[in-house]
């Protein structure tokens, strides 16, 4: 387990340093997928098997693809400016999330104080999250909640895309035609 | 697996941690070598089916019997080949990409059961699993068609891309059908199950347009003909893999068959039966301990007959355009797919309740 927890956790920080120090943004790009890739690692040593694969399904083999689309797709120097202000933010959000990460240290230690532990060895965790979100007095209505939130997002997204669409058709209609005449 | 285990501490007398590691590189050496004799075998025959389907014979010469030896002798050239690297292509991504893809696929290898017993690990996720890191393939390849500083390859990578993450949510509703059956990601409860109640794709009418669905939809995430757009020949030259020659253009044809293979064994496990015969004859799955390998070939016939209909397909249907690719995928296979998977759960509360 310790070799194990070596490696991805290598990978997850050799990932991140690439994603934050390299030149390229494709690079960086690269480098965040090895990251998000370390840390799906990560969550399969620590015994949580389906966070772990949600991990890998949805951030490293469809998030960053977008996000790779995205790179590729836009011009050069706008991405070089982007990354040299987000550079500054960094330590920031690196602070905030130590912050963040001793604060858990902190409710951790309480219920570890209260009793509350978790699983020895590593259990499959599939049955859990089904039972979970399931059960009469589980999550499923928050859970619904937050996939009408999402479904809210999408759809606000194509709209606002669509919007931009039929300005520049509004706007390109009328010179076409003006310059255009009768076909 | 257990059994390996047990062979290397037991008749050896090897420490535990040696023991595993060892089970595990045995298994994995296996696997890697039954792989290669399948991807040489199956090149062979897609030549073959190919030919026979234009009425011609395909290789002949090579080997005496029918060409067999055609296929090791292309992997015995492809080996000895110069491995040439673009001058403007970023070395380190070019290299590594084919690793990246091959891994992606072979790593879903590892939950597959042959027979009962000869699986590397019963993950518990198993089919979640497989279709996650599926997935990391799409990342080699866009870092492929990238690095090799082309705009064919570049171009080829952004429609294998787009195409592979939309045909995922098909496939992988589909599969909810049968996972909603058997109750379980196991591959191995899969084939319990199988033998005791007879094959999933018999247990109601909703399983036959589920494994429709996925069986399209795997075909497009293989990009196998109709769905082959990001290698099209004829617009592209050869789309992400362009640049690439010698052993490292190899791996991205082996990935080609090796995800058939995979695509296939899904296939038969969760919806034909897996290693068990039609009416569970013979009771495959509990036969006595050498006997139990029979299910190996069950699986394997299967496997092949499932890959001759993607041969099949290939050389009868022409090539689809972009935009019919994507009206495939999200308008009609992903709401069959929901459909299906509504009718199974309605199906089965109906028959239980």
């Amino acid at each position: 387990m310790d070799f194990m927890f070596i490696v991805f956790a290598g990978l997850a920080v050799l990932g991140g340093l690439v994603m934050a120090f390299h030149q390229s943004i494709v690079h960086s790009a690269f480098g965040l997928v090895g990251a998000l890739f370390g840390v799906a690692g990560l969550y399969w040593t620590m015994g949580a098997d389906f966070l772990g694969g949600l991990q890998v399904l949805l951030y490293v083999g469809g998030v960053t693809v977008l996000l790779l689309f995205a790179v590729m797709l836009s011009t050069r120097d706008s991405t070089r400016l982007a990354l040299s202000r987000y550079v500054l933010v960094a330590p920031v959000v690196g602070l905030l999330g130590m912050f963040i990460f001793q604060a858990y240290r902190g409710v951790y230690q309480v219920v570890q104080v209260l009793g509350v532990q978790g699983p020895e060895a590593p259990q499959p965790t599939t049955q859990q999250i089904g039972e979970l979100l399931l059960s009469p007095d589980g999550y499923l209505v928050p859970f619904e909640l937050v996939a009408v939130l999402l479904l809210l997002v999408l759809i606000g997204a194509v709209t606002i895309a669509r919007r931009g669409q039929e300005q520049d058709e509004d706007q390109g209609q009328p010179a076409g035609t003006e310059s255009g005449g009768t076909p | 697996m257990e059994t390996l285990i047990d062979f290397f501490t037991g008749t050896l007398g090897l420490g535990p941690t040696l023991a595993l590691s060892l089970a595990y590189a045995t298994a994995i050496g296996s696997l890697l070598g039954f792989i290669t004799v399948y991807a040489m075998f199956a090149i062979w025959m897609e030549r073959k089916v190919a030919a026979h389907i234009q009425q011609r014979f395909g290789p002949m010469e090579v080997g005496g019997w029918h060409g067999w030896a055609q296929s090791p002798a292309d992997a015995l050239k492809l080996m000895f080949k110069e491995d040439i690297i673009p001058s403007g292509a970023n070395k380190v991504l070019f290299w590594i990409a084919p690793a990246i893809v091959f891994c992606g696929v072979l790593a879903g290898f590892i939950a597959i059961p042959f027979a009962a017993g000869v699986q590397i690990v019963d993950i518990d996720l198993g089919v979640f699993f497989i279709i996650a890191i599926a997935s990391i393939e799409v990342i080699g390849v866009i870092m492929a068609g990238w690095s090799s500083n082309s705009k064919y390859s570049l171009f080829g990578a952004v429609r294998e891309a787009a195409q592979v993450v939309s045909y995922e949510l098909p496939s992988a509703t589909a599969l909810l059908a049968p996972i909603l059956v058997v109750g379980s990601f196991k591959l191995g409860d899969f084939n319990t199950y199988q033998a005791e109640h007879g094959w999933i794709i018999f247990s109601n009418p909703f399983m036959w347009i589920a494994l429709l669905v996925y069986f399209i939809a795997s075909l497009a995430g293989c990009k196998r003909a109709p769905f082959d757009l990001p290698e099209a020949e004829s617009e592209l030259v050869s789309g992400f893999h362009t640049e690439y020659s010698g052993m490292r253009f190899s791996f991205f044809g082996l990935e080609e068959f090796v995800s058939m293979l995979l695509v296939s064994a899904i296939t038969c496990t969760l919806f034909l039966g897996g290693y068990t015969l039609p009416f569970n004859f013979l009771d495959v799955a509990n036969l006595a301990a050498p006997f139990h390998l029979l299910g190996v070939a069950v699986l394997i016939v299967k496997i092949f007959a499932v890959i001759f209909v993607q041969m099949w397909l290939r050389w009868t249907l022409p090539r689809m355009r972009v935009d019919q690719v994507m009206t495939m995928g999200y308008k009609y296979l992903l709401p069959w797919a929901l459909f299906a998977v509504a009718g199974t759960a309605v199906w089965h509360v109906w028959m239980e309740g």
